[in-house]
């Protein structure tokens, strides 16, 4: 078969599970559900989760998460087309149904529009020479469109390479709280900056959102122990993208823009990708993060992971 | 290490959802987010837009979005001018070499390397220039445009030097040629087309003349594709031919009759339309290839322009039928040259001959 249906399909299913907790969201389902949806058609959800949004502090998000554990030669560019149609149907239909509200009542005060398809191909030999090709498969979708007015839906694809980048956050920020010394309540914080469009306040949350867990950088905010260990407060940068100069100065913008970049804090650059280029730049970029504050800049390597790290797979 | 910041500068969520929703196509926009493995169902292209601008990008991302709001229209038509240098002082790759060795360019302006190229026997220097265009009344992300474009040097008398760039924009040899006349002042003279330089009977007799001479002896035109006539200047006033009156025309320059006295362009002459665009397609002497090449006076001030439109094989035995063929771009890119180079002097020409009428 295909999709390792059964056992390891639902290992799979734990293991996700595992990351998303671990990235604050909590689980407000059994897994493997079905639910009658309008004509009482059942749908299978690999399990739902609510998170708590820094975007927006009025409502909480829903997730429907669909877990597939492949092989790379049983993917195709047609399954993923229709597993993205058939999550955007699910939503649909289960939200204007009655049976997800009255079987998990806290439904009710989420978000239900938003939908993770979260792939692993297990066949990691095979994998690096596949990014292409899924690629194209990304891009040959048919997004579901429509002509009229209807409520849009968020279904993101996540991936091997992106499992393992949110998998290094996770593992980054867990080893950043355990240094720390101080209690839980110090613990490091994601920060959404205001938006000028939403019109909410900047706020910190122990919680990424789904924007974060696509985004090229994330930010966030601690407190710490300098080094006379006295009690100072941390910007903490999560950075994704290139390494070379242009991009890195425009992250620099983008951290004064957030005021990411103070005359009081201590600032943490930690970066994901590896260059050896950027050996060659790294004074010049150390020189320029030390304008205009901050009190201390130190420059982190991310862990990268070739597989699943433990903690998920001791679930 | 300095930088210029406002390069640099993160825009602001509502520049993006500009941007992404009212400057790019919605195929773009769809591509960006799926590549991305996001998927925004059943959105209108600014919902899409909206929904995007809430992540946050890197550098690169940024470009890929900025590039494709403004490439709405680019092209890699050449287009330039002849410069007549005083003396040996004013030869531009020397100019342009020690312009951006003194650090006289500022910050804004980039030359790269100029590399002396001779395959096809000639010398020709190369390089690559890049700027920053500054659009002021656009959304902030958009106000400064990075644009580059290639330029081309060839010495084409004592003192006297053909400069020609592909970038996309006419404008850009303007840059170009502003930037040598700060330097040279006026020690220099330049020439361009300009097609108000050209009486209505002239603009005729210049792309009669290119059907025939344009590419050289290798090359015979095969037929008119696209001809566009206009009176004045006004672009609102402007007419493209039917079939049947191109394939008149056709007839008229294959038999290398004068195109003026064929009776559908007296007409048009007679009523004030002037030529301004005419689309040829040539084919090789001795290989089945052919090539579309379309010859247009655009943009204002109406500057002569030249633009590849398609290079082809026939592989049809009885009947044809072309298919795309590789085009080295160096190739093409010599192929313009000569072209422009010959509308030059046809230009140069039929002004002198017309005027001793």
């Amino acid at each position: 078969m295909a999709e390792d249906q059964g056992v390891n399909g639902d290992i799979w299913n734990d293991e996700a599970s595992a990351l998303f907790q671990a990235l604050g969201w909590s689980k407000i389902a059994d897994s493997n559900i079905d639910i009658p949806g309008v004509g009482d058609i059942k749908h299978g959800i690999d399990s739902i989760f609510a998170y708590k949004d820094g975007f927006n502090p009025v409502k909480d998000q829903g997730v429907f998460i669909e877990a597939k554990r492949y092989a790379t030669g049983s993917f195709s560019p047609k399954k993923l087309d229709d597993w993205i149609s058939k999550m955007d149907m699910k939503l649909r239909e289960l939200k204007f149904g009655n049976e997800l509200y009255d079987r998990y009542p806290i439904v009710d005060s989420l978000n239900i529009s938003n939908s993770v398809l979260a792939i692993w191909f297990h066949d990691l030999e095979n994998y690096i020479s596949y990014k292409e090709k899924l690629r194209e498969a990304l891009l040959a979708v048919k997004t579901p469109r429509t002509r009229g007015p209807s409520t849009i839906n968020r279904l993101f694809v996540l991936e091997n390479d992106h499992i393992l980048r949110l998998a290094s956050l996770v593992d980054s920020v867990q080893k950043w709280n355990s240094a720390l010394e101080l209690g839980p309540n110090t613990f490091l914080q994601y920060y959404y900056p205001a938006s000028s469009l939403s019109g909410f306040a900047g706020r910190a949350e122990p919680v990424l959102n789904l924007e974060y867990m696509y985004s090229s950088f994330i930010f966030a905010k601690s407190q710490m122990l300098d080094e006379e260990r006295n009690l100072a407060s941390a910007d903490v940068v999560f950075y994704f993208g290139k390494l070379d100069m242009n991009n890195l100065l425009r992250l620099r913008e983008a951290m004064l823009t957030f005021e990411m970049i103070t005359k009081n804090n201590h600032l943490y650059l930690y970066l994901y990708q590896r260059s050896d280029e950027f050996r060659k730049i790294r004074p010049d970029v150390e020189d320029v993060f030390n304008r205009e504050g901050p009190v201390h800049f130190e420059i982190r390597m991310m862990e990268r992971f070739g597989d699943l790290p433990t903690w998920m797979k001791n679930t | 290490m300095d930088y210029n910041r406002k390069k640099y500068k993160y825009p602001a969520k509502y520049d993006l959802e500009q941007t992404l929703g009212e400057f790019a196509k919605r195929g773009f926009v769809d591509q960006f987010a799926q590549a991305r493995g996001i998927f925004i169902t059943k959105a209108n292209q600014s919902e899409l837009a909206s929904h995007l601008s809430h992540f946050f990008y890197s550098h690169d991302d940024l470009e890929e979005i900025r590039d494709v709001a403004y490439k709405t229209n680019a092209k890699d038509a050449l287009a330039g001018f002849i410069m007549h240098a005083e003396d040996e002082s004013g030869d531009p790759v020397k100019l342009l070499q020690e312009l951006r060795d003194s650090g006289e360019l500022g910050d804004d302006v980039e030359i790269g390397p100029i590399k002396l190229e001779t395959r096809t026997g000639e010398e020709i220097y190369e390089g690559s220039y890049s700027y920053v265009n500054k659009k002021p009344g656009r959304i902030e992300f958009l106000q400064e445009e990075n644009r580059a474009f290639d330029f081309k040097i060839k010495k084409t008398d004592e003192n006297e030097y053909q400069i020609l760039v592909n970038g996309g924009k006419p404008s850009d040899s303007s840059v170009f040629r502003k930037l040598i006349k700060k330097k040279l002042g006026k020690k220099a003279r330049y020439e361009d087309m300009d097609q108000l330089q050209l009486s209505s009977s002239q603009t005729i007799e210049f792309f009669d003349r290119l059907a025939n001479d344009g590419l050289g002896d290798d090359w015979e035109v095969l037929e008119v594709l696209q001809l566009v006539v206009r009176r004045g200047n006004d672009e609102s006033d402007e007419e493209e031919l039917t079939e049947d009156q191109l394939s008149g025309i056709t007839q008229a320059v294959l038999d290398g009759k004068n195109l003026r006295e064929n009776s559908f362009v007296k007409e048009t002459e007679s009523r004030g339309y002037r030529f301004t665009s005419m689309t040829y397609r040539f084919h090789h002497v001795s290989i089945p290839h052919y090539i579309d090449i379309k010859a247009e006076f655009k943009y204002r001030p109406k500057v002569f322009i030249v633009d590849i439109l398609s290079y082809q094989k026939n592989i049809g035995r009885d009947e044809l039928h072309l298919v795309p063929e590789l085009l080295d771009s160096a190739i093409k890119v010599d192929i313009q040259m000569e072209f422009w180079r010959t509308a030059k002097n046809i230009f140069s020409e039929v002004q002198v001959v017309l005027e001793e009428e």
